[in-house]
């Protein structure tokens, strides 16, 4: 299950803005890839375009998963197709109880017709609060009203570990996390990786992937990926950070 | 046309006692010089031809040794000065609108409950009948310091608008909980529960608005006595361009009075639903309460809603407040809920369920809070 974003273009829906200007990326299965660079230059819009969010419109370019086209599909048909996002801001949604909620989603997202068992449901979700350190009350709280910064995010990977899916994004799942939560949600995250699995992390600090090694690290600047490398290449930006490439892309629009 | 429905009256009451006849007669006298308001207008106009036959709901003399349940008819017979002085005399006025009177004067039947001063009965009593003529009029008397539950669960199958009334009067200290959750099958109905109450008597209402037709619904109740109170809650949904009026005022007469209201409902597709809630503290009723809630949820473009809630204070030393909010499911939390797979009307259902759960969750009775939150699950299912 490939994931293949080719040339991509993304305007906001009411202005008119171009935010993607041409984004190639590859990930294939059982990879886990990282992008990185400074807020403001389209990381959040590519994966929101992904799934399908409303304000933004794909003008030009196409996103295949596993061959098949994404951006013609309504959001749920991408999440039954084994995408996921973690979102960077999660709606808090009172009245639904985060259980009720998970379960409408696991059976949401199993093959047509199927319904995962109770008792089945109950290890899965007993086993991914164990995980995460989360309290078992979580689950009998209304859908991430009244949670912590950390808890959200806490909660956008239990919701990844109950869906199990083929292709986890997660959209600055690191922010705000102290240490120790940052550690518990790379466990979340780690424990999902296999030949099956691949993950897309979406970050502007290298700390995340000292605890989720990734296979490859793609540079975004200015609405497009301007480098690609492996690991090494958070190290390097710790040191010298992100100057190099948005010369590199200044000086592009000027010439 | 006038002529003919008055001796179509007369002779419909033939085996009625005397009072009744009367009764019937000058109600129907009197609706015509009455008129009606826009939604009253349309059901009355296609009461033109009625059927005035008596409703046999199969179950005939429910009483046990503890309290009477009878079929209307028969109770006014056997209780003919209780129902001479109480039916549409204490909360429901059959001289107040064309639409009353003519309840009245067209009555097709319903149940007489008298729960006797001091009884406590236990186990709840179900109202339930498939009426399929138009008028249908629950007389329920709780007396003096009785504990009563009762459970009004009635279908109107007649394709002619079906006005449901019920009137509820409690003696001293009486206690009543009132659950009830209706069905009809015209296109439009009108539902009115009205009370009485007495000193220190305790009304709750739990009341389901959970039709599809068009409905409009006068849930009252009056605290006359001193130190009594009422508790009316109330969940509504609307679909598909259904329209409801829901109604609901509590009076307070007497002297630290506590009228309480909350009512939360959802308007799907193009349903209109409109809350308009009173809470009126007389002159005098020092120490008394008047709270209430409204809540609506608009779940797409095209449906509406409207609160309108109105204190009507008349007293210096009292404690009233209301609380009034219509809520627009956002795009974001639907573009959430549907990135988990949920379809849009998945995602509404849930919505739906976590906006009126919390007050049927209040319900106290576990079996008929669990029967309330099936009907739910089965109404929701008619709205996919």
């Amino acid at each position: 299950m490939t994931l293949e974003v080719k040339d991509l273009h993304v305007v906001v829906k009411k202005t008119g803005e171009e935010i993607l200007k041409g984004v190639n990326l590859t990930i294939p299965t059982g990879q886990v890839h990282a992008i990185m660079g400074p807020n403001g230059n389209g990381k959040s819009t590519l994966v929101s375009t992904i799934m399908g969010y409303p304000a933004y419109e794909a003008t030009q370019g196409t996103v295949t998963f596993n061959g098949e086209s994404v951006l013609d599909k309504p959001v749920n048909e991408r999440a039954q197709m084994g995408l996921f996002l973690g979102m960077q801001y999660p709606s808090e949604i009172p009245g639904v109880k985060n259980a009720d909620f998970l379960r409408a989603a696991v059976n949401a997202t199993m093959p047509k017709g199927e319904m995962m068992p109770v008792l089945q449901f109950m290890q899965r979700l007993n086993e991914a609060t164990d995980l995460l350190e989360m309290p078992d009350d979580i689950t009998d709280r209304y859908l991430n009203v009244g949670f912590s910064g950390g808890e959200k995010k806490r909660n956008e990977v239990l919701q990844m570990l109950m869906l199990r899916p083929k292709l986890a994004i997660l959209d600055e799942i690191d922010s705000g996390l102290d240490i120790d939560a940052m550690r518990i949600v790379a466990k979340g995250i780690n424990s999902l990786r296999s030949a099956e699995f691949s993950a897309l992390l979406i970050t502007h600090y290298e700390r995340l992937l000292k605890y989720v090694v990734p296979d490859k690290i793609h540079i975004m600047v200015d609405g497009r990926i301007v480098d690609n490398g492996g690991p090494e290449l958070a190290n390097e930006l710790e040191k010298n950070g992100y100057a190099k490439y948005e010369q590199q892309a200044k000086g592009e629009e000027e010439s | 046309m006038k002529q003919d429905l008055l001796s179509q009256i007369k002779s419909a009451v033939q085996d009625q006692p005397g009072w009744l006849q009367q009764k019937r007669q000058l109600a129907g006298q009197l609706a015509t010089s009455l008129s009606s308001n826009h939604f009253a207008k349309r059901i009355v106009d296609e009461w033109q031809t009625p059927d005035l036959s008596v409703v046999d709901d199969g179950q005939g003399d429910c009483s046990t040794a503890d309290y009477v349940d009878l079929p209307l008819f028969d109770a006014a017979h056997k209780y003919s000065e209780l129902l001479q002085e109480n039916l549409m005399e204490k909360a429901i006025f059959w001289q107040d609108s064309q639409l009353n009177a003519l309840h009245m004067a067209l009555l097709n039947g319903g149940r007489f409950i008298y729960v006797p001063d001091g009884k406590i009965i236990e186990k709840p009593i179900e109202l339930h009948v498939d009426c399929p003529m138009t008028n249908y009029h629950n007389l329920i008397i709780v007396g003096a310091n009785a504990q009563v539950t009762i459970v009004e669960q009635q279908t109107g199958e007649s394709k002619c608008p079906t006005f449901f009334g019920t009137e509820l009067l409690l003696g001293d200290g009486a206690v009543l909980n009132y659950y009830q959750s209706n069905h009809f099958t015209a296109d439009n109905n009108w539902q009115a529960t009205r009370a009485y109450q007495a000193a220190d008597s305790q009304l709750n209402i739990y009341t389901a608005f959970f039709d599809h037709n068009d409905l409009f619904t006068d849930t009252f109740t009056s605290l006359d006595g001193d130190g009594s109170n009422a508790n009316v809650k109330t969940v509504a949904i609307t679909n598909g361009h259904q329209h409801q009026e829901v109604h609901t005022r509590i009076d307070n007469h007497g002297l630290h009075t506590d009228g309480e209201i909350q009512q939360n409902g959802v308007a799907l597709d193009s349903g209109v639903l409109n809350f308009h809630a009173v809470g009126k503290i007389y002159h005098g009723s020092h120490e008394s309460k008047s709270n209430q809630e409204s809540r609506l949820l608009t779940l797409n473009q095209a449906s509406r809603g409207e609160t309108d809630p109105v204190l009507l204070i008349e007293d210096n030393d009292v404690d009233a407040g209301h609380a009034a909010s219509i809520g627009k499911v956002d795009a974001d939390q639907l573009y959430y809920l549907q990135s988990r797979g949920l379809t849009l009307q998945q995602a509404q259902i849930l919505l739906t369920k976590g906006f009126l759960l919390p007050v049927i969750n209040k319900f106290p009775d576990k079996d008929l809070r669990e029967r309330t939150q099936q009907e739910l699950l089965d109404r929701l299912e008619v709205a996919e």
